[in-house]
């Protein structure tokens, strides 16, 4: 299987948006899947597919589950929603990219499952108290195997544009 | 005396000075990141259950382990759980996945994320680590 990157101007979140494009500083890459194998990194589009131009008579268009239909993640969708909502609690104007399902083996060959959600948050917000809040609060709310899956980065946001 | 992982961070800032435009420096520097942390988790690990690194982590890793095993803790080790994924999700990329592109940011996000991780696990009691269930390590 061979990953293809797709690169996005931005993280959409799922929350409220304002509709407005802005650009984000360590924007997560969004993959898809190339093709069908057996590798560990499976990642998937989480955006709904654009409506296409193509004559779906003669076009192939692969099959793009979404996330939370993956493998490996069933029962996060609320989890990951609660997620946001936190965030956007402690910081009004945070952006979060679209949610990943990754699967990874260890040394060991311990497979791990994870849902992979980046926070960005403004440059000039204090990063540090950001995260004591935020991962506080996200381990009293969610329960033992959704924090389990949940892998969570926090990340800048750029100057808007 | 000892060499404290965290040090790592200051040498992946150190890169990220230096060569500022090269992947392999990001690559590299999601890798530091993660083991800032893991050398932080595996001796508060081995000092809170009082063995070596040896007998409670055999020769590989245990990095699966140790990150499903934080999810059983107490609060404040549940809380640093999300992040020590998500390194570890970015170093298994940065090392092994040349098809993805790892950027400055991706780096920079590693370096931060992993300075809270750290920064907390030190901070947190023995006794919560001892909790933690994680038994010797046996060679499969």
């Amino acid at each position: 299987m061979t990953l293809t990157s797709l690169k996005q101007p931005v993280p959409v979140s799922s929350a409220t948006h304002s509709g407005a494009w802005v650009p984000i500083l360590g924007s997560a890459e969004v993959y898809s899947l190339a093709a069908e194998g057996d590798a560990p990194w499976n990642a998937v589009l989480h955006a709904e597919p654009a409506a296409s131009t193509e004559n779906p008579a003669t076009s192939i268009r692969p099959a793009i589950r979404p996330w939370y239909d993956q493998a490996g993640a069933d029962g996060m969708r609320a989890p990951v929603e609660r997620m946001k909502r936190l965030a956007r609690r402690l910081e009004p104007r945070a952006l979060f990219s679209a949610p990943e399902v990754v699967s990874v083996t260890d040394d060991d060959g311990v497979e791990l499952t994870s849902v992979v959600v980046d926070v960005f948050i403004p440059e000039e917000a204090d990063g540090m108290a950001f995260r004591d809040s935020f991962f506080g609060a996200l381990a009293d709310a969610l329960r033992t195997s959704d924090l389990e899956r949940l892998a969570v980065g926090v990340g800048r946001l750029g100057p808007a544009a | 005396m000892a060499y404290d992982p965290v040090e790592f961070l200051e040498t992946g800032r150190f890169l990220l000075a230096k060569a500022p435009g090269s992947e392999a420096t990001f690559r590299t520097v999601c890798g530091r990141a993660y083991y800032a942390v893991y050398g932080t988790m595996r001796s508060q690990l081995c000092r809170a259950k009082g063995v070596s690194p040896g007998h409670l982590f055999g020769k590989a890793g245990r990095h699966g382990d140790v990150i499903n095993a934080l999810a059983l803790g107490s609060a404040q080790l549940k809380s640093v759980g999300a992040q020590y994924r998500r390194l570890h999700i970015t170093r298994v990329k940065s090392d092994y996945r040349y098809s993805a592109q790892v950027a400055r940011q991706e780096a920079e996000r590693a370096l931060d994320d992993a300075d809270w991780v750290a920064s907390r696990l030190t901070g947190i009691p023995e006794r919560e680590f001892r909790s933690l269930p994680l038994a010797p390590h046996r060679l499969r």
